[in-house]
């Protein structure tokens, strides 16, 4: 084998506004090699992804194939480099034969039917894949859907394939299956960089591994040099402590919300848990590990498929948000503005919509000086910079539209609170700001559940941390044994 | 933590003080040129006439404006009108007419026809242009075979019934007393009530709507009913200033009203419009209509710039929508 790699990544940097998604990472990868990419959520696996296959274009480095200094600028062009990515969900269209979408984006202007099926049963044949290429793509299993992805892969000559958790859809018999065709492939002199959060995987299948953490390559070995512990470490590392832990913790006081195998149909598997006055408990765990689902089969957004909420020992039939809020819970959405903004409403509408019923008078009449009254304490007690309540909501910066949102909700003076990424777009002054809020809810008696994808967060809020993975519930982490290191052992499989 | 920041704000700020003024601005330019050019157009009786055909549109442009506020839309409402229309008509040429009886059941077999158009659109999730046509055909097919015949006309001796459409308080037709007061509530409830409210918030985000409590749906089908409600008031004061009813009415109102609407600034998107700046609409369509038929346009010609007007209203609506969301 010659020397020269078949990709090699120089300083690679690319920032988003306010964010350093990845920063100077150097990557190396022979003719044939598989190459694990692991990390956090965040970690900047993806972009780098991206950017190889040229979604996103880096602000500084260069990538270098075969030798030469390449550009991408589009994902097609990057496919006629000979780079190509495949996702964790199939993108096959299901109406056409594998053939057909095998050799989809390389049509000749008139189709070559017999040409295009000759081609792809040799390129099947001699990945030694088991695929009728007449069969259409509908009927194929996840597997099958995923060999039809590499041979697609292969038909543009492809160099080098980016596989995003190709086996995330898989069951344990087809990813081995899946492990077994990667090799195969590889054995043809094809690279693979291979993204997977199952780090038995990672050690399983890869020659070499890279490890990202906050943009940065930290290690980059060879796979038989690491042990999943060392992984973990890696991964985790000691991170910036941007986020003070408090010393003093509030009382825990008796239970208020309890659930009981609760179950949403492909999302969550019998869930259990409670939540106590004066606690903050954490929910970590992947993205897609069914957190945010949890959040939204209590608060009535969705309706789970079996299981039961009690408050106060009573059950309760949560079945809208409406319900969710008269018993008291409190719900943030991730999604700020597609479940929280009411974007052309003025700041007062905003933080007034949960409490209309309160504040209005019998047939509905809304009293005035009492909602201006309760919008100019919110303001005031939440510090949210506007020069007015009548400010449309869309003119205040993201930290000022968050701690709307949250005021909004605190105005309904829930007993139990729910966030789903509390500080997420949000400048570092309001981050403080809103962690505050939540550490002094807890202080005055409510029970508070955070779901966060960054540990630090995590770490600092919580008093207790529940970690989700695969739609179930894996651990429950107390004072005891809480660091990061066991909340990452229980994230990862 | 009030404060004053940046230039973005005054920017802001200016471009609301435009979107609320405009249409004043462009009222009163309108007034203004149309009469320096015809003498006739600052006549009384050149007034009253505005007056009383912008009332009939008026009293459904509010109501269509609650729809779209709502974020949904209704092409039904001129079937509804010319139901309810007919309903009183019936009442009136019975054997047993009732001018209190007709007058109340035109306006409540509307509300109820409007929730019943609100709820099929609503609750089947499907568009409410291509629901709101077909309940349209439904409600003119039933209108049709049972209650219209194919020319009922009111007796001339129930004078209380034609006072409505014809009669006139201080030398102002009634049906511009009726929209007047029509528009007052209809603000009021917008603006003071929280089902005004509700009804913004559903149509400015619905899935934001729902979380922060507000049953979206039933907001959204109550303003459907609210809608039929106002197109029967249009039918009882159609029918009665026409003095009967054909059932080969033509419904140009449709347009008339949707153009009004948007003239107004009522967002096709929800969540935004006002009653004053939709009135503003209603008038400075009138006033267009009316320099039209001064003019001694065709009929044709004043569709065809009806039209135009139409496709410019909704075309700066998609454009301060792109506007806001950059």
């Amino acid at each position: 084998m010659n020397d020269i790699p078949r990709l090699a990544i120089r300083g690679l940097t690319k920032t988003f506004p306010g964010v350093r998604a990845i920063s100077e990472a150097d990557l190396t990868l022979a003719p044939g090699e598989i190459h694990a990419l692991a990390g956090e959520n965040g970690s900047g696996k993806s972009t780098l992804c991206m950017v190889l296959s040229g979604v996103y274009q880096p602000d500084a480095g260069e990538i270098v194939i075969d030798g030469v200094v390449v550009n991408p600028t589009n994902p097609r062009h990057a496919q006629s480099l000979g780079v190509s990515m495949m996702y964790q969900e199939s993108n096959l269209v299901p109406e056409l034969t594998v053939a057909e979408n095998i050799a989809l984006g390389h049509e000749t202007f008139l189709l070559n039917k017999r040409g295009i099926e000759a081609r792809t049963r040799e390129i099947l044949n001699r990945l030694n894949f088991s695929l009728d290429p007449s069969a259409k793509a509908s009927q194929l299993s996840g597997a099958r859907m995923q060999m039809a992805e590499i041979a697609k892969a292969l038909y543009g000559e492809s160099k080098i394939i980016i596989m995003d958790e190709p086996t995330a859809a898989l069951n344990s018999q087809e990813t081995q299956d899946f492990h077994k065709l990667i090799r195969d492939v590889a054995a043809t002199g094809v690279s693979v960089i291979y993204i997977t959060h199952a780090l038995e995987e990672a050690l399983e299948l890869a020659d070499f591994t890279t490890v990202l953490r906050d943009g940065k390559v930290v290690a980059c070995r060879p796979t038989t040099d690491l042990t999943r512990e060392n992984l973990v470490e890696l991964m985790v590392g000691s991170h910036i402590d941007i986020i003070k832990r408090p010393t003093r913790r509030s009382e825990i006081g008796e239970q208020i919300l309890r659930v009981e195998n609760l179950s949403l149909r492909n999302h969550l598997t019998n869930i259990n848990f409670s939540l106590s006055r004066g606690e903050v408990v954490g929910l970590a765990g992947l993205v897609g590990s069914g957190r945010s689902e949890l959040t939204m089969s209590i608060c009535g957004v969705v309706k789970p498929t079996t299981g039961a909420i009690f408050i106060h020992g009573k059950r309760v039939k949560v079945v809208s948000p409406r319900v969710a809020i008269r018993h008291g819970i409190a719900y943030l959405s991730e999604n700020r503005k597609e479940d929280g903004l009411f974007l052309q409403l003025s700041v007062m509408h905003n933080l007034t919509a949960s409490i209309l019923g309160p504040l209005s008078y019998l047939f509905g009449l809304i009293r005035r000086r009492r909602e201006v009254k309760e919008a100019r304490l919110l303001v005031n007690s939440f510090a949210i910079a506007t020069s007015g309540l009548a400010k449309k909501i869309r003119d205040l910066s993201g930290g000022n539209q968050q701690k709307t949102l949250i005021a909004r909700l605190i105005a309904t003076k829930p007993e139990i609170l729910i966030f789903d990424e509390p500080t997420k777009g949000v400048d570092v002054g309001a981050i403080d700001s809103i962690h505050q809020t939540i550490r002094a809810l807890a202080l005055e008696g409510k029970a508070v559940l955070v779901v966060s994808s960054y540990l630090p967060e995590i770490m600092a809020l919580s008093d207790r941390v529940l970690v989700m993975r695969g739609g179930q519930l894996v651990a429950n982490l107390t004072a005891e044994n809480l660091t990061e290191e066991t909340v990452m052992e229980a994230a990862f499989a | 933590m009030l404060t004053l920041t940046s230039a973005r704000q005054s920017r802001s700020e200016l471009r609301e003080w435009g979107e609320k003024n405009v249409l004043l601005l462009l009222f009163v330019t309108l007034c203004v040129a149309l009469g320096l050019a015809f003498p006739i157009f600052f006549t009384t009786a050149n007034w009253v006439l505005i007056l009383q055909s912008s009332a009939i549109v008026g009293v459904m442009a509010i109501g269509l404006s609650f729809v779209m506020i709502g974020g949904g839309f209704d092409l039904s409402f001129a079937a509804t009108m010319l139901f309810c229309g007919a309903v009183s008509a019936r009442i009136m040429t019975g054997d047993d007419p009732s001018t209190p009886l007709a007058l109340i059941a035109g306006p409540l077999v509307g509300g109820a026809i409007g929730l019943a158009n609100g709820a099929i659109i609503v609750f089947t999730g499907i568009s409410p242009l291509l629901g709101s046509i077909a309940n349209s055909l439904i409600i003119r097919a039933l209108g049709v075979l049972f209650v219209m015949t194919t020319w009922m006309e009111i007796p001339r001796n129930a004078t209380g019934f034609l006072f409505i459409g014809q009669g006139a308080f201080a030398g102002v037709p009634i049906a511009v007393y009726i929209f007047i007061a029509i528009a007052l509530l209809a603000h009021t409830v917008l603006t003071y009530f929280s089902y005004g409210r509700r009804l913004f918030l559903s149509g400015a985000n619905p899935r934001a709507a729902r979380i922060v409590g507000v049953r979206v749906r039933m907001t959204q089908v109550t303003a459907y009913g609210i809608c039929g409600l106002c197109a029967g008031v249009a039918g009882v004061i159609n029918v009665s200033s026409v003095g009967g009813l054909s059932a080969v009415f033509n419904i140009s109102y449709l347009y008339d009203v949707i153009t009004a609407v948007v003239i107004g600034g009522v967002s096709f998107f929800g969540g935004i419009g006002s009653i004053g700046t939709v009135v503003l609409g209603i008038l400075i369509l009138g006033v267009l209509k009316n320099a039209m038929i001064i003019l001694n346009m065709p009929h044709y010609t004043q569709n065809a710039v009806g039209g135009v007007f139409l496709i410019i209203a909704i075309g700066i609506d998609s454009y301060l929508r792109k506007l806001r969301s950059s």
